[in-house]
């Protein structure tokens, strides 16, 4: 995975590319430290660059909603229309468990 | 039912599932709708199976961020990283079987598979529930140190 952010305001633009897998954990957690250094008050994660993602790769966006919550920030996610992340998150129904835009 | 293409794939590490894959797809290109469910099996079977991390030491393991440090520990471990395991692909006319099996001594599968995946809320145990939606059929044989994935042939 590879990632990229914006800072507009009080608002933290998002953006995950690549395979998100079980072996992105180390480089996941980079990202969320460097998110919550960047003191947002709104993360906005788009996730539709991301081709693929597995069960760790779920569990690991399970660790934005925690951060953010004890960082008492508010984050979304932006899903693809369709395509594999899309059935992962229908399947697993994790729609419910975050802020969808 | 003729067998067409019988493969056999050794793999023991995260960088040998990654390059197992890559090559599965190159020559069973109409597996690429599989991969995710192939790949948490082979997963489990290192994980779990092969260098024995248990569903709690993962748990633990998730909270401090060091899998991978522990997975690539094991590997070192004499014990752990001596064993292989092994992904074997059968095509038939109208199916393929995908089998993972590892040298470890098993595990519960059974409480994994086809588990309501709307009450998991934690950080992992969703791989086989996610795989099997992905397949035909999923048996686990033996003591649980061997899968066995069905795939419907696209074209069948």
């Amino acid at each position: 995975m590879e990632y990229t952010y914006i800072k507009s305001e009080d608002i933290l633009e998002v953006s995950i590319l690549g395979k998100l897998t079980f072996r992105d954990q180390k480089k996941f957690q980079q990202m969320i430290d460097e998110l919550i250094a960047a003191a947002a008050l709104k993360w906005r994660i788009d996730l539709r660059p991301i081709p693929y993602i597995d069960s760790a790769g779920l569990g690991l966006l399970l660790r934005i909603k925690d951060n953010a919550e004890q960082a008492d920030i508010s984050a979304s996610l932006h899903l693809p229309e369709s395509g594999q992340v899309r059935h992962m998150f229908n399947i697993s129904h994790f729609e419910k468990l975050f802020t969808v835009e | 039912m003729v067998t067409s293409i019988s493969t056999d794939y050794e793999f023991r590490s995260p960088a040998d599932i990654v390059a197992v894959m890559e090559i599965l797809l190159q020559k069973f290109p109409y597996l690429e709708k599989a991969e995710m469910a192939i790949s948490e099996l082979m997963v489990n079977a290192m994980e779990h199976g092969n260098l024995e991390i248990s569903y709690q030491e993962k748990t633990a393991l998730l909270k401090t961020n060091t899998v991978m440090d522990e997975v690539d520990n094991r590997l070192k471990d004499p014990l752990y990283g001596a064993r292989r395991a092994l992904l074997e692909v059968e095509e038939f006319t109208n199916e393929t079987f995908v089998s993972i099996s590892d040298e470890g001594p098993g595990f519960i599968w059974a409480d994994f598979l086809d588990q309501d995946l709307s009450k998991n809320k934690g950080l992992h145990g969703r791989g086989i529930s996610l795989a099997l939606s992905q397949c035909k059929s999923l048996n686990y044989v033996g003591r649980g140190n061997k899968v066995v994935a069905t795939f419907s042939r696209p074209d069948a």
